[in-house]
């Protein structure tokens, strides 16, 4: 009886059309909000060509100066038959190794890193770069640089006590006056 | 029973549901697995087995690659594994008071090394101690004397002797102490001690304490406190122009050749003087 007469003075109160109006009213709002947040996140993501990581490649991190491509004679650019630049990077605590690469500008750069110990972060300032370095795994981004300049890369992933001071650089050098490296040479500031 | 009156059969929203459902399953297989693929790796050019294997993670583009690599360098042999560690801290303490009599005209009665170019062993990591004279034999650390003594000796008495001069007395081992040292920012006036805790990521210096102690912990990282300051001065001169290439992915080449010569002396000379808290 109390239940009848309530559900009795509700619909007095709000007639059923003007609830069901609302509520359509609200579930538009509801959707707007949430297409707009989904096309935020797919827009910056197209615009920016940020995406994840696809590949998974493993690596040893505790023999990483004995064999394989991050041994400390490989580490630098390196030129690829078709005209691009890769660049091997150790990520250790607290730097980066070698700590300032040089590439030209207006070329392909693939970045290729890995960690020695724990997990560190890849960023290049003012490039579609953010990634992860996980111990164990190989992180590989390709980027483009079109002005020449130097290019701060800190490590933006909290890794311990020096966390703070590890910091390297890309140097972006005009296309005419990079080097032109034979296929097993291998370049960074130091040996520029 | 007559199937057309059913209820369901007249209400088009299940059809339409598995309809969009699928559609969205096939479109977003074919983006994920066909076509990004293909459009993240534009040098290599993928055909659709490939595209689909690169797409679930499988590393399939090694071939676009120069492999052709310069010849390799090997700094040390030593790596930290487990079965190393092992090794390294399996020695026997009382061998290695025998065996370091053959040490003490150097490196000092009690391993305090009383001559400034020899280093004082008194209190060591013992995977420091292991790793130095593993690398002395394999002639990755050059020095005259220690080659000859460290090839005498087997990985077994690498181990005793390290045992020895870790449990000594001497220099602060160091473990990694984790308590931050007060005044240890940037705001230290002394460029020095600036230096030692708080690195300078301008120049990508990382804080010599974040491995070497107090404070911080890197294997294999030698303790400096209270060691001889000639030798650290040495040392650190040696790894800025390569002369000593052993340690292993290079972080004392890169941080020594980063620092200038009045820092190093500077940097030498307060670790010589630093007491066992810390310069
Ligand atoms: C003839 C003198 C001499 C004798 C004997 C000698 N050493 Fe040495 N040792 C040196 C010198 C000199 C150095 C520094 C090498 C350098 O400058 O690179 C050194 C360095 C070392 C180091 C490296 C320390 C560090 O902090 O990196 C270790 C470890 C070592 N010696 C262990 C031993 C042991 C163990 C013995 C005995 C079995 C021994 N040494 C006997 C002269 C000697
Ligand atoms: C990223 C970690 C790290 C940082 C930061 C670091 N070191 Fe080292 N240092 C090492 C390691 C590891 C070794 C041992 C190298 C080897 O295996 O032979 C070493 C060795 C040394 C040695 C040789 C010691 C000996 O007994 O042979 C000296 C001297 C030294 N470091 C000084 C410094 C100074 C000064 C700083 C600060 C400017 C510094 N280090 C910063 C990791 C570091
Ligand atoms: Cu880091």
């Amino acid at each position: 009886m109390a239940d009848q007469l309530n559900n009795e003075g509700a619909a007095g109160l709000i007639p059923e059309p003007v609830i069901v109006k609302t509520e359509r009213r609200w579930f538009l709002a509801m959707a707007a909000m949430l297409g707009v947040m989904l096309a935020v996140i797919v827009l910056t993501g197209i615009g920016q060509m940020l995406h994840p990581l696809s590949d998974v490649e493993t690596i040893d991190p505790a023999t990483l100066h004995l064999q394989g491509e991050f041994v400390e004679s490989n580490l630098g650019s390196a030129l690829e038959p078709d005209g691009s630049i890769t660049v091997r990077i150790i990520a250790e605590q607290y730097m980066f190794v070698p700590h300032c690469a040089v590439v030209p500008a207006s070329t392909p750069v693939r970045f290729r890193l890995t960690s020695a110990d724990v997990t560190h972060g890849f960023f290049v300032q003012s490039t579609n770069t953010n990634a992860m370095v996980v111990p164990g795994y190989v992180t590989n981004v390709r980027t483009s640089f079109e002005s020449p300049g130097t290019y701060q890369m800190p490590c933006d992933e909290f890794c311990g006590f020096g966390h703070h001071a590890m910091a390297a650089r890309v140097v972006v050098v005009p296309k005419d006056q990079f080097k032109n490296l034979r296929p097993d040479e291998r370049m960074n500031c130091g040996t520029q | 029973m007559k199937l057309e009156n059913g209820p369901r059969l007249h209400n088009p929203w299940g059809f339409i549901v598995v309809a969009v459902v699928s559609a969205t399953v096939v479109i977003a297989f074919g983006l994920g697995f066909l076509l990004l693929p293909r459009y993240q790796e534009p040098r290599a050019p993928f055909s659709t087995k490939d595209a689909v294997y690169h797409a679930l993670g499988f590393h399939i583009h090694g071939k676009a690659f120069n492999t052709m690599q310069p010849p390799p360098k090997v700094p040390t042999y030593i790596a930290w594994t487990e079965s190393t560690i092992r090794q390294a801290t399996i020695g026997d303490r009382k061998s290695g008071e025998f065996i370091a009599t053959n040490c003490t005209a150097c490196h000092g009665e009690k391993g305090l090394s009383t001559q400034p170019w020899i280093p004082s062993l008194a209190g060591l990591d013992r995977l420091v101690l292991y790793k130095q004279l593993d690398d002395f034999r394999s002639g990755t650390r050059l020095s005259g004397p220690m080659s000859a003594i460290a090839q005498s000796l087997t990985s077994q008495q690498y181990a005793d002797v390290s045992a020895y001069f870790a449990s000594l007395p001497g220099l602060p081992e160091n473990r990694g102490e984790r308590t931050p040292r007060p005044h240890s920012s940037y705001r230290n006036r002394d460029p020095v001690q600036r230096l030692i805790y708080a690195g300078d990521p301008k120049r990508g210096i990382a804080a010599c304490a974040s491995c070497h102690g107090p404070g911080g912990y890197r294997i294999g990282a030698p303790a400096l406190a209270k060691q001889n300051e000639l030798y650290l001065e040495q040392q650190l001169q040696a790894f800025a122009l390569g002369t000593r290439a052993n340690d292993m992915d290079m972080p004392m080449r890169t941080i020594a050749s980063a620092l200038t010569e009045s820092e190093i002396r500077a940097l030498a000379r307060a670790y010589a003087n630093e007491n066992a808290n810390g310069p």
